[in-house]
């Protein structure tokens, strides 16, 4: 399910997505695209096919909400039915949606309601062809076979819905146009106790202010009191009693945050320049934002089948070979590597130069696990585009020690695609 | 009006809310009554513990541990005839939305406030707070709800010297046997753990642009 504000996908949405594509080449899997119309410009749904059928979808479906009036933040009371309806003709193995205030309300109301596991923070990968789950602890898991599968067919796997931290997953890159349809709710027997209860009695009365300095702590409050909100996005604090229940993403900021495994997001500054922290992050959200990458889709394919026409498990589909992996152990790019941009069918805004203390890098990690402008000015040119738009984040077991599956990541990938050309 | 409250860690918050909103059951699945000690609630709030050995938490997978915890919840907001259900947000996120499902009631995540209004002879509505992407969304409706409200920041205060009068309940109080408890639906294949290392960013101006992306702007 993807979560638009402003018309505009949000990255960790597509990061979702990119990881649903990569499991489902890997595995032959459909991946749909959901998307809560209300929250889209009628201008803009003719370009939805397009533009995630770019970032992974083999189809777009458009859920119709219950309501005629607009809600400003994303829940599951809306658009209860649509999503019921598209789970019933559509039975998903996964649901995933990146980790937003939305998520939390639909994505556990959604797995209750379709009988599935619900995994917060999980991840989904596929590993040695087969796909793997993992818990927000990290550990395997596998949901039990479902009890209410016809006997007659192979056991089926319970439905599983997750949600999925932003920060770890690469976008993913397609070349075609993909169909778009509409879910309208059908309507159900009220008598049924399973009957889905259209907010039950609570809409959106209005919304009110939450500032940015609320929702991003860069430093905790001088004091917290018992009505303190708990901010969206925070700088990692010893002080501060926040966890994955408060707060989305953690950011860490110092020497050593390459192996911290309790964050989404690092910044590994000196430790003289973080103090000056809060007046340079606002300096850089007073400036203008750049414009949104706007994607040249004319070279793309354009679909013009049936909108309900049978999609098929896109094994076959014609992607970036990086694109052909296997989840979160994706090879990545060397950032030395020629320039791609002329490929590339995203067209970026023109880079400016950051107003904000420019600040020394430490040797800490690898080019790899970087992500905005990745490396030294010298070598800028030779950066490789896709690194600008997000690299997967590195899996390790124990701090400080790779994952024996991301050693040989080319390898990896190399003997996914030979499989894959096994298949008939 | 009753409230149901669940106790847990952190559960200042809804602990004042439901307070705010009626009479108020404070529940806890545990096994003993520790858990009520640092909790402030009215005196006249009624407290109890209710525990098996089929819902110990380190039995099962926390998904099943929830799917459990929360059919036992929605039979004692039953038995006790309460249409509000107040807990604070879990790990793993599934139990308010469980109990909501159960009863077929509205469930509302990432709970800020909520407070009952009053319009002339009408029944009292809930309006309810909660923390969205961008702005803080104000909802309103009927106050039959499951909330999930965030926790609170607040350390936790001092226990008090002594915890009185918690009634004692079994599984057999909520009318309900182990093999009505929903079967595990999950199993852990491998202990091994495995963590990710952050996205790190060269730049403040290079967070900033992806903090942005994600609507915080």
């Amino acid at each position: 399910m993807i979560e638009f504000l402003d018309s505009e996908p949000l990255c960790a949405s597509l990061e979702a997505l990119g990881q649903a594509r990569r499991l489902g080449s890997a595995v032959g899997m459909t991946v749909y695209a959901l998307l809560p119309m209300q929250s889209v410009a009628p201008q803009a749904r003719e370009r939805l096919g397009q533009l995630l059928g770019h970032f992974g979808a083999d189809g777009v479906v458009l859920l119709t909400a219950e309501s005629t009036v607009h809600e400003h933040e994303l829940r599951f009371a809306p658009y209860a039915r649509a999503l019921q309806q598209a789970c019933e003709e559509l039975p998903p193995k996964l649901f995933l949606m990146a980790d937003t205030p939305g998520a939390r309300d639909i994505a556990p109301r959604l797995s209750a309601r379709i009988g599935g596991v619900f995994l917060a923070s999980g991840e989904p990968a596929c590993e040695h062809g087969g796909l793997k789950l993992f818990d927000s602890h990290g550990q395997q898991v596998m949901p039990c076979d479902d009890p209410l599968a016809d006997e007659m067919f192979a056991p089926t796997m319970l439905p599983v819905v997750m949600t999925l931290q932003a920060g770890r997953y690469a976008l993913s890159r397609g070349s075609t146009a993909v169909p778009v349809r509409f879910m309208a709710p059908l309507d159900v027997d009220a008598s049924s106790e399973r009957t889905p209860v259209p907010g039950g009695g609570l809409a959106e009365d209005h919304c009110e202010p939450f500032s940015r300095s609320q929702r991003l702590w860069i430093q905790p409050p001088a004091t917290i009191g018992p009505d303190t909100i708990p901010p969206l996005v925070a700088v990692s604090s010893e002080r501060a009693l926040l966890d994955r229940r408060s707060v989305h993403s953690l950011i860490a900021v110092g020497q050593s945050v390459v192996d911290r495994s309790d964050v989404q997001f690092g910044l590994p500054l000196g430790d003289g320049v973080t103090k000056d922290l809060l007046r340079v992050i606002e300096a850089e959200f007073a400036r203008p934002k750049e414009p949104s990458v706007e994607l040249n889709l004319s070279g793309l394919l354009s679909f013009h089948g049936d909108d309900d026409e049978e999609l098929t498990p896109s094994t076959g589909r014609s992607w970036d070979g990086s694109d052909i992996v296997t989840g979160d152990t994706e090879p990545r790019l060397p950032v030395s590597a020629p320039s791609t941009a002329a490929d590339s069918s995203v067209a970026h805004p023109p880079r400016t130069e950051s107003a904000s203390p420019s600040f020394e890098r430490t040797n800490a990690g690898s080019d790899e696990m970087w992500d905005g402008d990745p490396t030294p000015h010298s070598v800028q040119d030779a950066v490789p585009q896709a690194e600008l738009d997000g690299i997967d984040t590195e899996p390790i077991t124990e701090l400080g020690h790779k994952d024996s599956h991301s050693e040989s990541p080319k390898a990896a990938a190399s003997d996914e695609n030979a499989k894959r050309e096994e298949q008939p | 009006m009753k409230v149901l409250m669940l106790v847990s860690p952190q559960c200042q918050r809804a602990a004042q809310i439901a307070s705010s909103l009626g009479d108020v059951v404070a529940l806890a699945i545990a096994p003993d009554d520790t858990v009520f000690a640092s909790l402030s609630l009215p005196a006249s709030s009624t407290r109890i513990r209710l525990w098996d050995e089929s819902l110990d938490p380190s039995s099962f997978h926390p998904f099943d541990v929830e799917a459990r915890h929360a059919a036992v919840l929605a039979q004692a907001a039953r038995r006790l005839g309460t249409s509000i259900v107040l807990l604070t947000e879990s790990l793993t996120g599934f139990l308010s939305a469980g109990i909501a499902e159960q009863l077929n009631l509205a469930h509302v995540s990432e709970v800020v406030s909520a407070k009952l209004v009053s319009d002339g002879d009408d029944d009292p509505q809930l309006l309810v707070h909660r923390r969205g992407l961008r702005s803080l969304q104000v909802l309103r409706g009927t106050s039959q709800a499951v909330l999930s409200v965030l926790p609170s920041l607040q350390p936790a205060s001092e226990p008090a010297q002594s915890v009185t009068s918690v009634t004692e309940w079994s599984l057999h109080d909520v009318s309900l046997g182990v093999a009505d408890l929903p079967s595990p639906q999950l199993q852990v294949v491998a202990q091994s753990v495995r963590h990710h290392r952050p996205r790190l960013f060269l730049s403040p101006g290079a967070l900033v642009a992806r903090l942005r992306s994600d609507g915080l702007e």
